[in-house]
């Protein structure tokens, strides 16, 4: 009688046991599935939404492949009047400190609302690079059919990691043979969020680079959103009809030992999530099983 | 090394505006017709809008000689709507503007013009002559609201 009292009370005490286990197992699935839920939510709605900036009309957005790319090489220049890059391109890759001896002043603008500072937590491919919100972002320019006083716009998305100060410089390089639109063709570049243009003039004119200067004293994320407007004057005559120009655009930042190097939080933080989910699922479903064989056996 | 993204291949291309008059053949030859008071000389030509966009176009006379050019009435018509008419000598680039219509993508249009020997010439008009040089002049509607030519 005693062996069977003592045998039953342990099985209370194991089922009881066993019980808050389960539900322990049960508010930990919990917790980790709206923990889950939120973050892909927030990830969501973070991202779909278009902040401070719209995407206005009027983007040639081409049905082909996105041509835009990314890579560590400094960028390919054109200097202004005709002067050939062979020199720059022979001489300085990928140190482009010697073009800027021999260009006019960079124009510059310095941090403000134009950098739309992103959670540091979130996620980036690299410390530099195209990011892509909406579908017409970072499509290269796939203009035909400009007439005078055509005016067309393109949206490019930078994102950047860095920490202390760094420039983000741009610039577009014309492709040699490409020359005589490259006469009349003009760029007005800004920075949304930001007053006033970083360049308006010619495409071929424009400086060796367009800075936006950065500081930030802790990793920190920050988008920033280029306006480019390509455009012919209406005064362009008839010298001009059915020319072509093609032109790489770059950004670059130089001072890559601020760059952060590439987080991937928020992606550590789901997988922690999941396999928390998952490993609480599936001792559940082992405790419940062994709770119902015990059950079973019990009767 | 630096840090660098790119977007490569920007592309753009410019548009033409290009007619096609007559495929440049006179509208009327020479000794064509002999012209006397109360005769009119109908000949038809197009015009053709080649460009890669709707045109605005005008019609005007170059190059004008000879005595008629001060006695015949000239009318050049698109069906029943006149587009011009004058003398020869009114109808130069200077004095005539854009036809009222535009002249869509591909279009061929054609015209017709009409010479005019009124009939109270008196017989110092007698064995005068009338050259001149048709042109047409065209541009894109495209950021063009009010019509301009240069």
């Amino acid at each position: 009688m005693t062996f069977i009292l003592r045998k039953g009370a342990d099985i209370k005490v194991k089922n009881k046991n066993l019980k808050i286990l389960i539900a322990v197992l049960a508010i930990l699935l919990a917790v980790s599935l709206t923990a889950l839920i939120g973050m892909l939510l927030v990830g969501h709605f973070l991202h779909s939404d278009p902040a401070t900036v719209a995407v206005p009309g009027n983007i040639i957005t081409p049905e082909g492949s996105d041509a835009s790319s990314i890579n560590t090489d400094p960028p390919l220049t054109t200097l202004p009047d005709g002067e050939s890059n062979e020199a720059v391109s022979d001489t300085a890759p990928p140190d482009l400190s010697d073009i800027t001896k021999v260009t006019e002043p960079a124009s510059n603008t310095t941090v403000s609302a134009a950098t739309e500072t992103v959670a540091a937590s979130a996620a980036k491919a690299s410390a530099l690079s195209l990011h892509t919100k909406q579908p017409e972002e970072n499509k290269p320019f796939q203009v035909a059919n400009m007439f005078p006083g055509d005016n067309e716009i393109q949206y490019f998305r930078i994102k950047v990691s860095y920490k202390g100060d760094i420039i983000v410089r741009y610039h577009a390089d014309i492709r040699p043979g490409y020359e005589k639109l490259a006469e009349v063709l003009k760029v007005r570049i800004r920075l949304l969020g930001s007053d006033g243009f970083l360049y308006d003039g010619l495409m071929r004119d424009m400086p060796q680079s367009l800075n936006h200067a950065l500081y930030t004293t802790s990793s920190t994320q920050s988008e920033l959103y280029y306006e480019i407007t390509a455009y012919l004057d209406t005064s362009v005559d008839n010298e001009y009809m059915d020319k072509d120009l093609i032109a790489d655009f770059h950004w670059w930042v130089e001072e890559t030992d601020h760059l952060d190097s590439p987080q991937t939080g928020e992606s550590k933080l789901i997988y922690l999530w999941i396999c928390l989910a998952a490993g609480s699922f599936l001792c559940l479903l082992l405790l419940i099983g062994k709770r119902r064989k015990e059950a079973a056996e019990e009767e | 090394m630096w840090a660098t993204v790119s977007v490569e291949g920007n592309l753009f291309h410019t548009g033409t505006v290009k007619i096609n008059l007559n495929d440049g053949k006179p509208v009327i030859e020479e000794h064509e017709f002999l012209f006397e008071p109360g005769m009119t000389v109908k000949k038809d030509f197009f015009i053709e809008n080649q460009s890669t966009w709707d045109v605005y176009y005008k019609l005007y006379f170059t190059d004008v000689d000879g005595g008629l050019a001060d006695v015949l009435d000239i009318t050049v018509k698109d069906g029943d709507k006149i587009l011009y008419q004058g003398l020869a000598g009114d109808l130069i680039k200077e004095k005539v503007g854009a036809a009222d219509d535009i002249l869509k993508l591909n279009e061929r249009r054609n015209l017709t013009v009409y010479f005019h020997f009124p009939e109270g010439a008196g017989n110092s008009t007698q064995n005068l002559v009338l050259t001149f040089s048709m042109k047409a002049d065209a541009v894109q509607t495209k950021n063009n609201p009010g019509k301009l030519f240069d």
